[in-house]
């Protein structure tokens, strides 16, 4: 079952692991790109991202030649599936189902996925799982390598330790308005700053070799993370260490200034520039395709 | 989990083609809902649970039009060209359409935060619409947008790593890109939009709309917060009822919205008038 919204822009529903998902595929008018692009949301998000970043950057790659998919994660958004079954291995069969349907649907042999926080998990998981995935974009991504629960139960204690040291100092105070806002409004603003509940994974999640997914993809990667997001001095730290261990390197871009979700129309236009600069050079337009 | 009858449909609006999902009940009884999203951020925050909720809702036998905004979620247009003024058209062609496609003669609006001052405003001039249900809706318009604008400086400054750039994301969070207009945590939010959303204030005179209203307020507490109560009592018919429940268009994490659901659903059971 297909809807046609605009010219460029389809939903359509798809099957995983015998349930329904819901897509948005963008296709291009002109020429086509060698590669499509899969968009994967972050853990409790759905299929226009954060501050419908995916929305606007697949109009643009699609502008640019670029086949996309923006879908929704089973138990998330539109999709079927219970809410609290959704694991980060059920994410990853779902990003291989998406490759799967655009490829057919566009005839598209190679595709890169561009992930946003956990989404970026899911792509380094899916990454080595079909050969046709050549590229991954990492907005934001955690550690995953190594133990999953210790390096998340490390990432809230430092996250807190941070949070609550600045919360208690004079200047912080001072500089918000006077003094006079309400405790509950710093807690709200606290409460939606990171992630949600169930992050900790599945069994099947932490049986995953993360470490093997990471550095034996053979295809490129190009990281982006928030100058100002409290979680990226420790994972620049750890992708530099895996890029070392693997004898390679992996392509870094830190947006000065920025938070962990680029909550700025400045921070997001540059993610989205370069994400798309990066992916122009990987698929070079009349290089294959229908172009 | 029983089959989901549902399917992606697009609305035409004044020209504007918006997106919109239909959920239909397996037992339907001529009776139907549209749903108006939040703003901003808020929607993403709360999509799966007006998902959940509209789910629910069809299999009370309710037909249920889930839309998109001109300019939000997947709807096309730019979000800094929209105003409350196309919204509300945009909201006034959801009801046409849920009605068109489900063979409804009454169709009633179901909103939450922003969604719900807007079906508020458009209950006031279209007195067809079957019944309002409005979860915790923006009574105060002015005060909203300070309280977002101070929120996202509080989270710039206070999640900014030790030596990164505070002041420079804060300054940013406040929002200055120029005269006029305000970056709302990455949506580019016109002046007039801006200067509409400010504008809003549902307790300003009685209500007209005279059928049947319900305002939920989430909440820790017994009580339904003053405003809530008042603007519920501002209505002939309406009704206020307090449910625990978390602020689910602020929570980043997955949120069961049941009670809130449970609590409409109670309420709709009662609405064959």
């Amino acid at each position: 079952m297909t809807e046609t919204l605009t010219a460029t822009e389809r939903h359509l529903f798809f099957p995983s692991a015998g349930l329904r998902v819901l897509g948005v595929l963008h296709t291009p008018t002109g020429p086509v790109r060698p590669g499509a692009l899969i968009f994967l949301h972050g853990w409790a998000g759905y299929r226009i991202g954060p501050h419908q970043m995916f929305t606007k950057l697949a109009r643009q790659a699609a502008e640019a030649g670029f086949p996309c998919l923006r879908f929704d994660f089973r138990g998330r958004g539109d999709s079927e599936g219970i809410a609290e079954q959704t694991t980060l291995s059920t994410m990853i069969e779902d990003a291989q189902a998406a490759v799967a349907m655009v490829c057919a649907e566009t005839g598209v042999e190679r595709a890169a996925l561009i992930g946003d926080c956990s989404g970026s998990e899911v792509a380094i998981g899916a990454g080595l799982l079909d050969e046709r995935i050549d590229s991954l974009v990492l907005w934001s991504a955690p550690i995953v390598a190594g133990d999953r629960a210790q390096a998340d139960a490390a990432k809230r204690r430092g996250i807190y330790r941070t949070y609550l040291g600045k919360l208690f100092r004079r200047e912080t105070w001072a500089k918000l308005l006077g003094g006079r806002l309400q405790p509950e409004m710093i807690a709200q603003a606290l409460r939606s700053g990171g992630k949600g509940a169930g992050e900790e994974g599945a069994t099947s999640d932490r049986e995953i070799d993360w470490y093997r997914r990471y550095v034996d993809f053979p295809g490129e990667v190009l990281h982006i993370y928030g100058g100002n997001d409290p979680l990226t001095p420790s994972a620049l730290a750890h992708y530099d260490e895996l890029a070392r261990e693997a004898g390679r390197t992996f392509d870094t871009h830190t947006v000065e200034g920025a938070n962990h979700a680029f909550y700025s129309l400045g921070w997001e236009t540059e993610v989205m520039d370069v994400t798309l600069q990066w992916l122009a050079r990987r698929y070079p337009a009349g290089d294959g395709g229908d172009g | 989990m029983s089959a989901l009858d549902e399917r992606p449909v697009t609305i035409n609006s004044g020209g504007a083609r918006l997106h919109a999902v239909l959920h239909l009940p397996t037992e339907p009884r001529g009776r139907a809902l549209a749903f108006c999203h939040p703003f901003a951020e808020e929607k993403k925050c709360a999509h799966r649970s007006m998902v959940d909720a509209a789910r629910a809702c069809a299999e009370a036998g309710w037909a249920v039009l889930r839309f998109d905004l001109r300019g939000c979620g997947d709807s096309p247009g730019r979000f800094v060209a929209a105003d409350l003024d196309d919204w509300r058209a945009d909201v006034v062609a959801a009801m046409d359409a849920a009605a068109r496609e489900t063979g409804s003669e009454r169709v009633g609006l179901l909103g939450l935060r922003l969604g719900a001052a807007l079906a508020a405003q458009v209950a006031e001039e279209h007195p067809e619409v079957a019944c309002l249900a409005l979860w915790e809706p923006i009574v105060d318009g002015g005060r909203y947008i300070q309280q977002n604008l101070r929120r996202s400086m509080i989270k710039a400054m206070v999640t900014a790593h030790e030596g990164g750039e505070e002041d420079a994301g804060a300054a940013r969070a406040a929002g200055a890109l120029g005269e006029g207009t305000v970056d709302f945590d990455g949506y580019q939010v016109s002046e007039r939009l801006r200067e509409q959303i400010g504008a809003i204030d549902l307790l300003a005179q009685p209500r007209a709309y005279a059928g049947p209203v319900l305002v939920v307020n989430l909440t820790a507490r017994e009580e339904v917060a003053g405003p809530l109560a008042e603007l519920a009592s501002a209505y002939a018919r309406g009704q206020a009822v307090a449910v625990r429940q978390e602020p689910l268009w602020q929570r980043i994490g997955v949120i069961d919205a049941s009670p809130t659901i449970e609590a409409t659903l109670t309420w709709l059971e009662q609405r064959d008038d």
